[in-house]
């Protein structure tokens, strides 16, 4: 075995060429997708006036930080929008990670009778579903989850492509034998489901985790359908809910009456407190992911890279 | 093998069935859709021995009512004052549910459809849509319930208004008391008017402005003469009275009016968008009028002449405020009751209610009783609001504009009129809408609403067409010499034809009716 060694191997590397060319074009399109963020980050801090006068200008004409004390005053709580959506995205995560594997293990265990028919309601919903209507009718007559939290997790706790998932790595992963031997020494069916089977696929939940976080973070449809209460919202559905009102307002401005739309607009914020809560819903988040970027990707090749 | 899948099939038969009867469960009490029957008298319900009976017959009820507003912080708060009052009343309760502007489109069908116990819902036509709703019969007739329990409102609210929500001779839905016409009016910025002396008096129509947008473009060459599009390029000031939004078909108020036409084929449109071409080419438009996004933010900055507005009485009033200039409005032309203007803001007793008499009560109340009115419009007194006299009242001290934490769409139902004069209204305002009421004209189409559905296909071509011509067109940006002929054309081939024959024949069938 050849030894990698500390100097360059000629053979792997590409040329001083390539990799500044290569340097190049990336950073080119990773400052394209930086820009949008500096022209709103710089938009938050301008003064409305200057705005109206000037339009949106990479460096603020006039320094102002009016926007941000007024989102913070408004009735709009972006602190408590934070609270709700990190926890709506650790429980739901936590919960659809757990049902999903407990769901897809017993569909892949051969000794359970009733396995085609699970099996076959849970690849049935991935072709058909009921559209929002009944959607929505189950979830709020049936469930009566209208306006509590439960319903931004129960609705994504299940999900038919995560059981596949799981059940294709358990199928091809866990052989019968190890669950055989540890039946032999005496466990019972939940302990070598937690302690065994589980510990053994981390890489297939650290995938789904991943999957499941980002549809719970990024989710806003479960908020506009089921929550009225305001100390209800997620952060998506905030910033969403005020883009979409302005939009609103002004293509039915016509029909209702331009100066009853022109009353309702200005209840809204301003273009600048609208950047300004943008950047704070993103701005954190935009800065730890550094900081976890290292495990998303130790996560998803953990699953790639097998003998 | 084969008990397997015996076992298997016997196994989902058996799920299957299980749901089966887990949502007859849930749904059982509201299937009673098609069973309601006829709305005025239900069996259940206690009616009192006169319309200001003892409450003490009547049992408690809750009101659901929906409608689109913004969230107010301090709503629980109100609601238990008015339900204290609501009580003594007429026994009932409230409770409101504002769905945002934003969420209009998908909730409302959503929220009709679920089969949720809903009293009173807003209903226009523009959201939560009238028409749709009453074809599917998802309101209830209040002709009856307005006779036995809304006595008051037909004194109060103007027979145009229950015109325009009558379809065959039955009343679905109860108009907001307050503006009844649309007028095309100019908003004009009296900065520039001081400064070169001009006449107001001499503007009659939308031609007239042009001696001042020359003045404007001589001496203030970064201002715009006339700054329209975005919030204001539907409101062409013509005389024609638009069958449906964005497809052509008109009647034309000072020619016959039983003929429907295709306005952009005559002189006057024409020679609207030759002024309109001349004017851009000119310098009097902005040159990105017809992409301009969000016109209220341009309006502030004060560089403007004149833009087109829909004139209420004194609504330069509520711009002067937001917009922190000084404003007059002068309208160009009379001011018009369409079926759009009463159709703006309804409120409708969908059939999922359980006590519509109540309800009709309730909306009696809305419509006549000023402190409750008041309460829903403003808050509670001392917190959200002060009186300053009788009749007008002001942000309570400490309550900043920007961060009322009550505020309430009062258009959207009721009668406006009733509502207290904000400090700094003009003492007539009211006496002002009554007159303009008066004053204005029923358009030859009042009451009659045009079913799109055998021509569906040909509106959205025809729509498709529109959207690419006439916006530009509207504000002068494109030639008119070719792209006129061009869009009318393109138009025909899309179907404005069909549209306008079909038009024609339900109009005269309407007519023949009346």
């Amino acid at each position: 075995m050849r030894s990698a060694s500390a100097t360059t191997n000629r053979l792997n590397s590409i040329s001083k060429l390539s990799n500044l060319s290569f340097h190049l074009i990336l950073g080119f399109l990773s400052i394209l997708c930086l820009l949008p963020m500096l022209l709103i980050l710089s938009v938050s801090l301008t003064d409305e006036r200057a705005l109206n006068l000037n339009g949106f200008q990479f460096w603020p004409e006039t320094f102002s930080l009016e926007s941000y004390r007024y989102i913070f005053a408004y009735g709009y709580s972006v602190a408590n929008a934070y609270a709700v959506s990190i926890f709506v995205t650790l429980a739901g995560t936590a919960l659809c990670v757990l049902l999903s594997a407990m769901y897809a293990y017993s569909i892949s265990r051969n000794s359970f009778g009733a396995r085609r028919a699970f099996t076959f309601i849970a690849v049935f919903t991935l072709l058909y579903n009921g559209g929002l209507i009944s959607f929505y009718i189950v979830c709020t007559r049936l469930f009566d989850l209208h306006n509590q939290i439960y319903a931004l997790i129960l609705p994504y706790a299940v999900n038919a492509f995560n059981i596949i998932v799981f059940r294709t790595y358990f199928l091809t992963n866990i052989h019968e034998s190890v669950i055989e031997a540890a039946k032999m020494d005496g466990a019972s069916e939940y302990r070598i489901f937690f302690n065994i089977v589980l510990r053994m696929s981390l890489p297939v939940v650290a995938t789904v985790g991943l999957l499941s976080s980002i549809t719970y973070w990024n989710d806003w449809m479960l908020a506009m359908l089921f929550i009225d209460d305001p100390g209800l919202y997620p952060l998506q559905y905030l910033l969403m809910r005020i883009e979409n009102s302005v939009t609103a307002i002004q293509s039915v401005a016509g029909s209702a009456g331009a100066s009853y739309a022109q009353a309702e607009l200005d209840k809204l914020p301003v273009e600048s407190a609208r950047m300004a809560m943008v950047i704070v819903a993103i701005g954190p988040i935009a800065l730890a992911y550094p900081f976890f970027q290292r495990f998303f990707i130790q996560g998803l090749n953990l699953g790639a890279v097998k003998g | 093998m084969v008990n397997k899948s015996r076992g298997t099939y016997s196994f989902v038969a058996a799920l299957l069935a299980l749901a089966l009867v887990l949502s007859a469960c849930g749904n059982g009490n509201d299937n009673a859709a098609g069973t309601a029957g006829s709305a005025s008298t239900p069996a259940g319900s206690t009616q009192p021995a006169s319309s200001d009976g003892s409450v003490q017959e009547l049992e408690p009820y809750e009101i659901n009512w929906y409608y689109v507003d913004g969230p107010a912080p301090d709503l629980d708060l109100v609601l238990a004052e008015v339900n204290k009052y609501l009580t003594d009343k007429i026994n009932a309760t409230l409770k409101i549910t504002r769905i945002d502007w934003g969420d209009v489109e998908t909730k409302f069908p959503l929220v009709m459809a679920s089969g949720e116990k809903i009293d009173l819902t807003f209903t226009s036509n523009w959201a939560n849509d009238f028409r749709p709703n009453v074809a599917k019969k998802a309101f209830l007739e209040l002709n009856d319930l307005l006779e036995q329990y809304g006595q008051d409102i037909k004194k109060v609210l103007p027979q145009s208004f229950i015109d325009g929500a009558t379809i065959n001779g039955k009343l679905y839905a109860l108009a907001t008391n307050k503006e009844i016409a649309e007028q095309p009016a100019y908003l004009i910025n009296n900065a520039f008017v001081e400064k070169y002396g001009f006449e107001l008096s001499a503007i009659k129509s939308y031609k007239d402005i042009e001696p001042m947008l020359k003045t404007m473009k001589e001496n203030e060459p970064d201002s715009f003469g006339l700054s329209i599009g975005g919030l204001t390029t539907t409101m062409v000031p013509l005389s024609f009275d638009r069958i449906l939004e964005g497809v052509p078909g008109s009647v034309d108020k000072n020619g016959d009016t039983t003929k429907i036409i295709n306005e952009f084929e005559t002189a006057e449109m024409q020679d609207y968008f030759a002024t309109m071409r001349n004017w851009y080419q000119t310098g009097y438009i902005r040159k990105d009028a017809a992409t301009v996004a969000n016109p209220a933010e341009d309006a502030k900055t004060g560089k403007w002449f004149a833009r087109t507005v829909s004139y209420t009485p004194y609504a330069e009033l509520n711009f002067n405020r937001d917009w922190n200039l000084s404003l007059s409005a002068v309208p160009i032309q009379q001011p018009m009751i369409t079926t759009g203007s009463t159709n703006g803001a309804m409120l409708a007793i969908p059939r999922s209610s359980e006590n519509p008499e109540r309800v009709m009560m309730f909306l009696n109340l809305l419509y006549t009783d000023s402190k409750l009115y008041n309460m829903l419009a403003y808050g509670i007194e001392g917190t959200h609001y002060v009186k300053t006299d009788d009749n007008t009242v002001e942000l309570a001290p400490g309550v900043d504009p920007s961060n009322r934490k009550y505020a309430s769409s009062t258009w959207e139902y009721g009668n406006m009129f009733l509502q207290h004069l904000f400090k700094g209204d003009p003492t007539d305002k009211w006496a002002k809408y009554e007159a303009f009421n008066q004053s204005a004209v029923p358009a030859p189409t009042l009451g009659f609403s045009f079913d799109p559905q055998p021509v569906m296909n040909e509106i959205t071509a025809v729509r498709n067409a529109w959207n690419q011509y006439i916006p530009a067109l509207a504000v002068g940006s494109i030639d008119t010499d070719k792209y006129v002929q061009e869009a009318i054309d393109k138009m025909k081939r899309a179907g404005s034809d069909t549209i306008i024959a079909e038009m024609q024949k339900q109009y005269d069938a309407w007519l023949a009716s009346k």
